[in-house]
Formats: C-alpha cells, sequence, structure tokens
C-alpha cells in the first residue's frame, strides 16, 4: 500500500541520513589515513597482551598496615576495554540471575520490597553514581577502608583503583539492566510448561534446569549483551577515575578524548579508527545475540506473566535474606550517596558524608534555580528533550507501521537499522556527526553562507544534539508503538480502508487511538532517556562553550561541575537531583497509569 | 444492482505460495454465494481480493462491466466483515457503524441527522436499537457480530463479503444468526460473498455454493447439486459424511457404472471409466438402508447421536456407517442393507 511504502521510505531517509551516512563517514575518514592509522595501532598503548600487563594487576604494597593494591590488567587501549566490558556483563549477569531468579520464584515476607529496592538503581544520575563509588573507595578516606579497618578491624587496607574501579562502578551502574532483562526471560515462561514438569515428578532444581533456564536463556544472553555494549561504551566512569592514567586507557574515553582534541583542531584518523573499533565490537554483539534471541522483544516495555512461584524452606529464606538483601543495598549505595551529596554539608576526608539536613538540600536548589547558567541547562534539557520525543514519535509511528505492516526484506532491514541505535555508541554518534557536518558547512561556505552558518556545529550544535538524541532512543519509541501494533489485528485498518478512508485517516483515526498508551510510554521512556543521556550531551552539547547562550543540557554542566571540585560536586548532584526527579515522574506514569514496565528490556 | 465476475484470478504470495489458482466464478445480482473449504484453501485470499485488499497475481475481478481489478479497496464500494469482527474498542457503537458514512458525507452530501437516521434504521434492521452507546467490549459475541454486520450494511455496498463472521460464536447462536444474515441480505438484495468452512452454514446462508480445495474452485452449484451430485472426490468427501470404498469397475455405461468393492454395487461417475479400472466410491450415510433386500451385513455397533441413529455395518469384509431415525438391529445380528445411491471416483 501507498501509506506503507511512504513509511518506509520515511524510515530509510531518516536513519540513512542520520545515522548510516555519518558512520560511513567515519569509515572514509579512516581509509584516508589509513597509514597514520596503521603506525598507532601498533603501539603497545592500544594493544599490549604481553606478561608485563599484568605487573601491577594486583599487589600488596608494604604499608602499615599493608594494602592490598587492585587495579586490573593494563592490556591496551581495546582490550582493556574488552575485558572490563566482558566482566561487568559476566559479574553482572550472575548478580542479576540470582536476584531475578529470588524475586521471580520465590514467595517470602519482604518480596515486595525487595522488588522495589531492586529498581531504585534503574534512576541514572549520571557522573553522581560513579563520583560516589569514587569516594567509598578512596584508599586514605574512603567509606570501604573504614568498614573494613576501621570498623571490623581487619589487618590491612584495599586500594581498587584503576580499571578495576571503572569495572565496579559499571557493575553497580547495569546491574538493574541484567536483572530486568533476567527477570523479564524468567516472568516470560509460560508457568503451565513448569507445572507439567513438576506434574511428572520434578522437583523445582529440575523442572528449573530442564525447562526454565533453557526457554530463559536467550534472555541471559541478551542482558550479557546488553550490559556488554553499555559497558564498554561508557565514558562517565572512566572520567570520573580519569585520575588514574590506566582509567583513562579504555576506547571510550580515547574516543571522547581525542573528540576534545578535535575541537583545538587535530583531526586525527586514528580517532576515528578508535571510534570504528568501538562501533564494530558494539554493533557486532549486538547483531549476535538479535539473531539469537530475536529482536521482536527488544527494548520495550513489557507486560508480566505470573510466574509459578515456590515457598523456600527455612536454609533458602536464610539465603535470600543474606544474598538478596545485601547485593541490591550495594547496588543502591551510589545513587543514595549520591543524593546525600545533595543534603550533606560536605563529604571530603571522612568515610560518610557530613551534617545532612534539608536546609542544605533547599538553599543548594535555591543556588541552582538562581543560577542563570543551570536554569539555561534545565531549559536546554526540557528543550531537547520535547523536540527530540516529538520527532521520535512522528518517525517511530512510521516506521514501527512500515515494520509490522509489510513482510519482506525492506521491513526487516528497517526494523534492525532503527534497533540498531541500542548499539551504537553515543560518542561515536557525536563524532560522525561533528566530522560529517563540519565537512558539509566547510563545503557548503562557498555556496551559501547563510546556510552554512546555520548548520555549524559550532555555532549551532542545538540541530545535531536533538537529532543525535532522536536517533539514539528511536528504538524505544519504535519498539513501544511496534508492540501495540501487534496487539492490533490489521483487520482493523483494514475494515475502515474497505469503508473508504484513506491510510492518513485511518492512523488519525483508527490506529493513534488504539495506540495512544503505546505511543505515550514510548514517548514518555524516549524523553527520560534524552534527559539523562550523556554522551551526546558532554561531546555536541559543550561545542558552543560555557555562556548565556550555551547549549549545554544538565548533564553537561553536571560533568564540568564534578571536574571543578569540591562545591561543584554538590552542585552536579543537585542538578542530578532535578533528572531523578523527572525519572520518577516518568516511571510512576508508565508504571502507574500506563500500567507497563519501565526500563531497557530485552 | 452488481454481478460480481471473477476471471482467472491468481494469487501467489512470495513467488512460491499459490493461494488462488485460477478461479472463475460468477455471483450474480443479488445473490448470496458461499465459498467453502478446509483451512488454507484460498477462500479468505479470494475475499480479500474481490475486496481490494489484496493485488491478484494475475487475472480480473469485474462488477458488472467495469474491471476494478487494480482499483483500491476505499473505491470498490465493498463491505467487509472480518472474522474478527474488527470493531473498533474506542468508538461507541454508533460510532463504529457511523464511521463508513461520515467518510461519505460530502461525496453522497449526507448531514449528520441523515447519518443518525441511517445508523438508526440499520441498527434497527440487526436488532440493536438502544445500544448505540455502548463500547464494542460491553456486547455479547451475538450483538458484537451484528454491529459488524450493521457498519458494513449502512454504507450501502454493491457487494457484501463475509469471512468467516460467526465463526466466534457458539453453535446455537450461529444458527440463529446465519439465518438472520440470509434474511437481510435477502431482504436488501445485496449481492455476498459468504466465507465459510462449515458446510451447513453454507448451505443454510446461500444460493449457490463455490467448493474450493489448495487454491482451485472445484464445484460450483446449489446446495442440491454439490451434495446430490459432487464433481470429484475432493467434493464428495468435503461435503456430507460419507463411506469411502475402493473398488474395481466391472462394467461402465455414460454416466453408470457398476463397481466391485467387495459386494457388487451400482454408482454414478463424472468420468469415463473403463471395466477393471480401480475407483474409490462415496456412499452416503442416509444412502444406506437396512431392513430390505441388498448386500448381506452383520450389525457391530449402534450409537444413538439424538437426530439419528448411527449403525456400523460389517459388509463383505468392509466397514460402513449408516443412519436412520430408528435402530435397526442389535450389534451381532445379521441385516440386509440396500446401497441406494454410490459415486464412483478415479483415485
Amino acid at each position: 500500500m501507498r501509506f506503507i511504502r511512504w513509511s518506509t521510505a520515511l524510515g530509510y531517509a531518516f536513519l540513512g541520513l542520520f545515522l548510516v551516512l555519518p558512520l560511513v563517514f567515519i569509515f572514509w575518514q579512516v581509509l584516508a589515513g589509513i597509514g597514520e592509522v596503521y603506525t598507532s595501532i601498533t603501539d603497545p598503548f592500544y594493544i599490549n597482551p604481553s606478561p608485563d600487563a599484568f605487573a601491577n594487576a594486583f599487589f600488596i604494597r608494604p604499608t602499615d598496615p599493608p594494602t592490598v593494591v587492585i587495579r586490573g590488567p593494563d592490556l591496551g587501549v581495546v582490550l582493556n576495554s574488552l575485558w572490563v566490558a566482558l566482566t561487568v556483563a559476566a559479574v553482572d549477569v550472575a548478580l542479576g540471575f540470582v536476584l531475578a531468579y529470588v524475586l521471580a520464584k520465590y514467595v517470602f515476607p519482604g518480596r515486595t520490597l525487595l522488588g522495589l529496592l531492586a529498581t531504585i538503581p534503574l534512576i541514572v544520575m549520571p557522573f553522581a553514581t560513579a563520583y560516589v563509588v569514587r569516594k567509598i573507595l578512596d584508599p586514605r578516606w574512603g567509606t570501604l577502608n573504614w568498614i573494613l579497618h576501621d570498623v571490623l578491624n581487619l589487618p590491612f587496607k584495599v586500594e581498587i583503583s584503576g580499571l578495576a574501579a571503572v569495572a565496579i562502578v559499571q557493575s553497580l551502574m547495569y546491574l538493574p539492566i541484567a536483572y530486568l532483562n533476567i527477570y523479564a526471560a524468567l516472568t516470560r515462561v509460560d508457568p503451565t510448561l513448569e507445572e507439567v514438569a513438576n506434574n511428572l515428578g520434578a522437583d523445582e532444581r529440575k523442572a528449573v534446569r530442564d525447562v526454565v533456564l533453557p526457554l530463559s536463556t536467550p534472555g541471559l544472553a541478551a542482558a550479557f549483551v546488553l550490559v556488554f555494549i553499555f559497558a564498554i561504551d561508557d565514558v562517565a566512569a572512566p572520567i570520573i577515575f580519569q585520575d588514574d592514567p590506566a582509567a583513562r586507557k579504555l576506547l571510550s574515553y580515547q574516543v571522547y578524548s581525542k573528540f576534545l582534541d578535535q575541537l583545538r583542531g587535530q583531526i586525527s584518523p586514528t580517532a576515528a579508527f578508535l571510534a570504528l573499533i568501538l562501533l564494530t565490537i558494539s554493533v557486532a554483539s549486538f547483531l549476535a545475540v538479535r539473531k539469537y534471541v530475536g529482536l521482536r522483544q527488544y527494548a520495550m516495555l513489557i507486560r508480566q506473566l505470573r510466574p509459578k512461584s515456590y515457598t523456600p524452606g527455612p536454609l533458602g529464606k536464610v539465603l535470600i535474606y543474606a544474598l538478596s538483601f545485601p547485593l541490591i543495598a550495594t547496588a543502591a549505595a551510589p545513587l543514595i550517596g549520591a543524593l546525600t551529596l545533595v543534603f550533606a554539608d560536605r563529604w571530603t576526608t571522612t568515610p560518610l558524608p557530613e551534617a545532612l539536613s534539608l536546609q542544605n538540600a533547599a538553599a543548594r536548589l535555591a543556588e541552582v534555580f538562581q543560577n542563570p547558567l543551570f536554569l539555561r541547562g534545565v531549559v536546554n534539557t526540557m528543550y531537547y528533550g520535547v523536540a527530540a520525543t516529538l520527532i521520535m514519535v512522528a518517525v517511530g509511528i512510521a516506521i514501527a507501521v512500515a515494520a509490522a505492516r509489510s513482510k519482506g526484506p525492506a521491513a526487516d532491514a528497517l526494523d534492525a537499522l532503527a534497533t540498531m541505535p541500542i548499539a551504537i555508541p553515543g560518542l561515536v554518534v557525536a563524532y560522525a556527526y561533528f566530522l560529517t557536518s563540519l565537512q558539509f558547512t566547510t563545503a557548503l561556505r562557498g555556496a551559501s553562507p547563510d546556510l552554512a552558518d546555520l548548520l555549524d556545529p559550532l555555532r549551532h550544535p542545538e540541530l545535531y544534539l536533538i537529532i543525535g538524541y532522536s536517533v539514539r532512543k528511536l528504538p524505544f519509541v519504535v519498539r513501544s508503538i511496534y508492540a501495540g501494533l501487534q496487539q492490533i489485528h490489521p483487520s482493523m485498518e483494514e475494515v475502515a480502508l474497505n469503508l473508504g478512508d484513506g491510510y492518513t485517516g485511518v492512523l488519525r483515526r483508527i490506529l493513534i487511538p488504539l495506540l495512544k498508551n503505546n505511543i505515550l510510554s514510548g514517548a514518555l521512556i524516549g524523553f527520560v532517556y534524552v534527559t539523562s543521556e550523556v554522551s551526546l550531551s558532554i561531546t555536541l552539547g559543550v561545542l558552543k562553550g560555557v555562556g548565556q547562550d550555551t547549549a549545554m543540557p544538565i548533564t553537561a554542566f553536571m560533568r564540568e561541575r564534578f571536574e571543578s571540585g569540591l562545591y561543584g560536586v554538590q552542585e552536579a548532584a543537585t542538578l542530578g537531583l532535578l533528572l531523578v526527579a523527572i525519572q520518577v515522574a516518568a516511571i510512576t506514569l508508565t508504571t502507574r497509569v500506563l500500567k507497563t514496565r519501565y526500563g531497557f528490556v530485552l | 444492482m452488481t454481478v460480481v465476475r471473477l476471471e482467472k484470478l491468481r494469487k501467489v504470495f512470495d513467488n512460491k505460495v499459490v493461494a488462488v489458482d485460477d478461479v472463475d466464478l460468477v455471483v450474480n445480482d443479488g445473490e448470496i454465494m458461499a465459498v467453502l473449504g478446509p483451512s488454507g484453501c484460498g477462500k479468505t485470499t479470494l475475499l480479500r481480493l474481490v475486496a481490494g485488499l489484496e493485488d491478484p497475481t494475475s487475472g480480473r475481478i469485474l462488477f458488472d462491466d467495469r474491471d476494478v481489478t487494480r482499483l483500491p479497496t476505499q473505491e470498490r464500494n465493498t463491505a467487509v466483515v472480518p472474522q474478527t469482527w474488527a470493531l473498533w474498542p474506542h468508538m461507541t457503537v454508533f460510532d463504529n457503524v457511523a464511521y463508513g458514512l461520515r467518510l461519505r458525507r460530502k461525496k453522497a452530501n449526507l448531514t449528520e441527522e441523515e447519518i443518525r437516521r441511517r445508523v438508526r434504521e440499520v441498527l434497527e434492521l440487526v436488532d440493536l436499537t438502544g445500544l448505540e452507546g455502548r463500547r464494542p467490549f460491553q456486547l455479547s459475541g451475538g450483538q458484537q457480530q451484528r454491529v459488524a454486520l450493521a457498519r458494513a450494511l449502512v454504507v450501502q455496498p454493491e457487494v457484501l463479503l463475509l469471512d468467516e463472521p460467526l465463526a466466534n460464536l457458539d453453535a446455537k447462536l450461529r444458527v440463529e444468526l446465519r439465518e438472520e444474515v440470509r434474511k437481510i441480505a435477502k431482504r436488501l438484495s445485496i449481492t455476498t460473498i459468504y466465507v465459510t468452512h462449515d458446510q451447513e452454514e453454507a448451505m443454510a446462508v446461500a444460493d449457490r455454493i463455490a467448493v474450493m480445495n489448495a487454491g482451485r474452485l472445484q464445484q460450483m452449484g446449489r446446495p442440491e447439486e454439490i451434495y446430490h451430485k459432487p464433481a470429484n472426490f475432493f467434493v464428495a468427501t468435503f461435503v456430507g459424511r460419507s463411506n469411502v470404498l475402493r473398488g474395481r469397475v466391472v462394467e461402465a455405461k455414460g454416466e453408470a457404472a457398476a463397481v466391485d468393492v467387495g459386494f457388487p454395487l451400482a454408482a454414478q461417475t463424472p468420468h469415463r471409466l473403463a471395466p477393471g479400472e480401480e475407483v474409490d466410491v462415496v456412499v452416503r450415510p442416509e444412502d444406506i438402508f437396512i431392513g430390505g433386500g441388498g448386500v448381506k451385513c452383520v450389525v457391530e455397533d449402534v450409537v444413538f447421536l439424538g437426530r439419528y441413529y448411527q449403525t456400523t455395518l460389517r459388509c463383505s469384509g468392509k466397514v460402513l456407517k449408516a443412519e436412520g431415525p430408528r435402530p435397526p438391529a442389535q450389534p451381532g445380528e445379521e441385516v440386509a442393507a440396500e446401497i441406494a445411491r454410490a459415486w464412483a471416483f478415479k483415485p
């Protein structure tokens, strides 16, 4: 049908122009400077699989008391990124499985509370959570050594730094993503399948081993790959730990710092190559899991089944309380710590924040709202959020309709392409946009100086930020609408067409009213992810610098404040509190009003 | 007032699945044509082609003398009632029914009052007066079906297309509603194509039946013709209950043949048969009369099925099912069975 063809064309045009073309441009940059790329990449700084790499990975420093130093091996930028991300994914899937299993399969007092606590770390407070972990791990004044040495009187201290610290931060940050995906996979298994196994004589262990696990393995694999992609793309944790040179030896940090170098005029094909490696690893992992689990349930809001549950014995209960609650508490600690930064007078040389009071929080919030720059940041964030959401909804409806209502390779490819941005690092998108727009406007300047000015990324980065956000977060909107479309029988549209309506009429009178909850859920989740986005915000967002007409959103201000020192940290946390408020409102709305679950769910 | 004519109509999906294969069919003005066949035989695809919801791979669709083959569904003036009914849950009964009229408001110069009047009339026709303000989910299955029918009828389509419209209803309601559908279609004299897999429904509703299998039209005719004079083995066994016996032709002349199926049997046939040729013989249970002359059989079982008794007979080693108003004998007793009518088909 003509409308489907137009929808497909719109989807391809949008993604082709704003996703594929800029990425191809990176590839072209690499090819153009292949000689320099080869020279750089053979440097051990990038790949260093020698025994020396493990020299400082783990050792005991002869202090009084002795200090156990854990830094992790330094295998060079590329291999470091891989081992850190793989470790984070493995740890999170293991811990996430324990949590998800306990919550999905057992009935015990406190289950609701545990479930509620488990979703707390879903709230994103960029940089702040990583900063709190840095405070906890601080070798001199950190909470960890205070507990180990001063409270428990253990005869040693612990120093976790460099890549090991980054891995810990990321494990805590992404645990809820693993947990949610695995929980969804476990609850999706039809309970009657397990009951039949029980009925035939299988006890809980056997039924889970033979029925539940095989059926939920795709969910486990999806969780692993999703956490892996998020970890390898994360730049917030390396930035917070950048005082340690080892923490900078990650692909994401290198792409980020080379982006900043480019702003100073140092165009480097090596940066493009690193971006390409990051892109390749992420996309390859994504494609692997897509083939395995099928894309249909990707990143969508789900309605869950009530899984078959068991009542644990006394030993089981002890294990649940002894393992799950501390695990949840640990995962929630960074966010709780970050929030206390707003209420604390200070947190510098003490193991815990000092002098918490409501007055402190009120004074900081007042400061934020009185500071015209911060206000500008809040306005920017809302403006980008609303603009990107409108684009996402318009393009998302077109793509979802095209993918759900037509068959064939063109629809399948569009569906895959629309979900692909989940796997494409924000840094790579930022880098690609910057390079492409710079080259384009330079070429345009001769022919149309006014248009070139308008499209200049250094003068008007807002344009690229909004498009970049909408491309990156598009999958969440598409999947939400797509899921709704799957619930609507095509005959609903066909009857309207048959009675004489055109497709735009069908869209307006039939589909949009029927899909309004899905559109609203998708829009809300897209809006929240845009407002808390980091990679584009701290790269394209800073192109215009800090000033009255700055284009920086809240997250870019947060990074800038975290780097500026003592009170900057608390200002950043206060800005983070505003983001938290937006997220909590969205979560409440999606779960209570729209009756859907919130979060990344494969 | 429309005659629907399908000429060599063919639909192939993905270059490999032949859903409709060279179908020629004429539905006369005001006629109800049932398209009957098993699941997957292509009957729904045929209906969708007529509605313009699928494009044919080849062939033509004519409404009277107008070629509508490439006309979009909006411009065909057909009205579909899908199996799911597809009632829009966000609209009331009134809005569902008025939808098509509102789209025609400008073209047909309809006022809101005129729309209201016509919706009221059609709701009265399907016996739904008073339910205009309800949402579809507040109605029973039968009422929902009537709303779907009213929505199709209100636009006064040239051709009414019903795709298993009663499949989601319980057996008793199906019987009631099929009579009503026929009554309404006849009263309005709308050319109707009624797709179903239920042979009894097809016979009850239709003026003529088109039997389909594997995308091909097997036979078209009045219900009596389809039942009493099946064109091939598929139609004979798909429509009505039947016994199938493998046999050999002893003698053949025109449409008549003497066949040995273990015992001698006179059969009609649409084929030219030769003596010695192997054939499948179809015998309807109600055409076996027990107690007269004929072949000697032993009663194996007698079952009461409400309207009739079903008797299982063993005759010269062959098992036959017969039906009759009374139990003919007790199991184990020997009886004589006369086979009044049989058809022989080439295997």
